[in-house]
């Protein structure tokens, strides 16, 4: 591991209108130790494709739009059942992507930024208020088992795919989220907009009700 | 995501496939709203935008050629109006680029309305402290506006400057890292690779731990 230790060149150049998420990508070195290498490539070609289609780079948001429209299409249609709205939802999404990208302060945080927009305009989309988090779930956080990943419990994609179908809506979409990306519990709360504790009982209790929905169906069959 | 997890989401997209007729559709709309095609009254709306500014900066133009053989005071009088007349048919330009293309680059055209901008309030202020000389009555309070605005002018032109600089810094920290971390994958994949293959039989160290022991 390579590490980045303060009073590096940065230290004399001047920042005055950089946020702090600039700062740190900037200047490296500058602030707490930050650990190059640290991030696998995914992250970091994330953050540079967000960085490019900030700068207005039209073949960056080409990529943009590219990569993102199957999980986000799937991730709608998980909102949505009507595939009409859900084209409608994911054009009305990159409409404000487009606007938006230029304002979006950490470009670290594409995925859940994204994740964020699309969700909101299928609420909006469909007239309806995304679902509140019951104070249920929150009593429940310290009885889930955080041991868990979950990731791989499920590796019939088929049978996920038609279990989800089956779920409630706050259980469909923590569980779509958690299957198509790796985003941590604090990211796939600012995309729910729900307290991240309650992040981890919703998917506990999505995972329970996910494979309950499998063995429902295994048994019909 | 490891490879596991990576094929997972695919066979979970693969489940859900689109129709093509929707996804043709929505590629075409994408690919308006990716050109920024204007609408047959959108350029409407550019082209009598041009014409709009035309009209006053033919207007400043034609003072600025009655001007000409005037004082020197009045002299600069026609110089402000050769500067608003250019800043004006500047902009008019973009705008009718627009008209003519049909497609607009907002970002781009906006940088380049600002910076039609930034040059007339400049030559505005340089104007003003050439003219100061002119006018000992007022000559402080006309030096001081014209340093204003060059001093606005200036400020703006090199923040614009510093944070284009700081853009591409970013950018290219970021290849570096990406770079860095690709490298650090492949040394991992390969360092696990090694492990999983067993050691050839003529290998020094295979020799000595796999040799029969003595009779």
């Amino acid at each position: 591991m390579i590490e980045c230790l303060p009073g590096g060149r940065g230290e004399q150049m001047w920042d005055g209108h950089l946020n702090r998420a600039d700062r740190a990508a900037v200047y490296p070195c500058r602030g707490p130790r930050r650990t190059l290498l640290a991030r696998d490539t995914k992250a970091v070609a994330r953050e540079l494709l967000a960085r490019r289609c900030q700068r207005g780079d039209r073949a960056a948001l080409a990529e943009l739009i590219h990569t993102w429209e199957r999980p986000l299409l799937y991730f709608i249609r998980r909102l949505v059942r009507d595939e009409a709205d859900a084209w409608d939802v994911l054009q009305q999404t990159w409409l404000r992507v487009l606007h938006g990208i230029g304002s979006l302060s950490d470009p670290r945080s594409l995925a859940p930024w994204l994740y964020r927009i699309a969700r909101n305009t299928a609420f909006s989309h469909l007239g309806a208020s995304p679902p509140a988090h019951e104070p249920l779930e929150h009593s429940a956080e310290a009885q889930v088992d955080e041991s868990t990943n979950g990731q791989m419990e499920f590796d019939n994609a088929e049978e996920v795919h038609r279990g989800l179908l089956r779920l409630s809506l706050p259980h469909r979409e923590v569980l779509t989220l958690h299957f198509l990306e790796d985003l941590s519990v604090e990211e796939v709360a600012s995309v729910l907009g729900i307290p991240p504790g309650t992040v981890k009982s919703r998917l506990h209790y999505a995972r329970l009700a996910l494979r309950k929905a499998i063995g429902g169906e295994a048994s019909h069959e | 995501m490891n490879e596991v997890k990576k094929r997972f989401v695919d066979q979970l997209l693969a489940a859900d496939p689109p129709s093509s007729e929707a996804r043709r559709r929505y590629e075409k709309e994408v690919h308006a709203m990716l050109e920024k095609t204007l609408t047959p009254r959108q350029r409407g709306i550019y082209l009598l935008g041009a014409v709009l500014l035309l009209l006053p900066a033919g207007y400043f133009a034609l003072l600025a050629v009655l001007t000409t053989n005037e004082a020197t005071l009045i002299k600069f009088v026609g110089a402000y109006a050769v500067a608003t007349a250019l800043a004006l048919a500047g902009v008019a330009l973009l705008l009718f680029w627009g008209y003519w293309k049909g497609v607009v680059a907002y970002r781009t055209s906006r940088r380049w309305a600002a910076g039609v901008g930034i040059v007339y309030v400049g030559l505005l202020g340089w104007l003003f402290l050439l003219m100061a000389q002119l006018m000992p009555d007022f000559q402080n309070d006309v030096r001081v506006l014209g340093f204003l605005l060059v001093v606005y002018a200036a400020v703006a032109w090199v923040r614009h400057r510093v944070a284009q600089s700081e853009m591409a810094m970013a950018e290219k920290l970021l290849e570096i890292e990406l770079h860095l971390a690709e490298m650090r994958e492949l040394f991992e994949t390969q360092g696990r690779t090694r492990e999983a293959s067993p050691a050839p039989p003529n290998a020094p160290g295979a020799t000595a731990t796999e040799a029969p022991p003595p009779a």
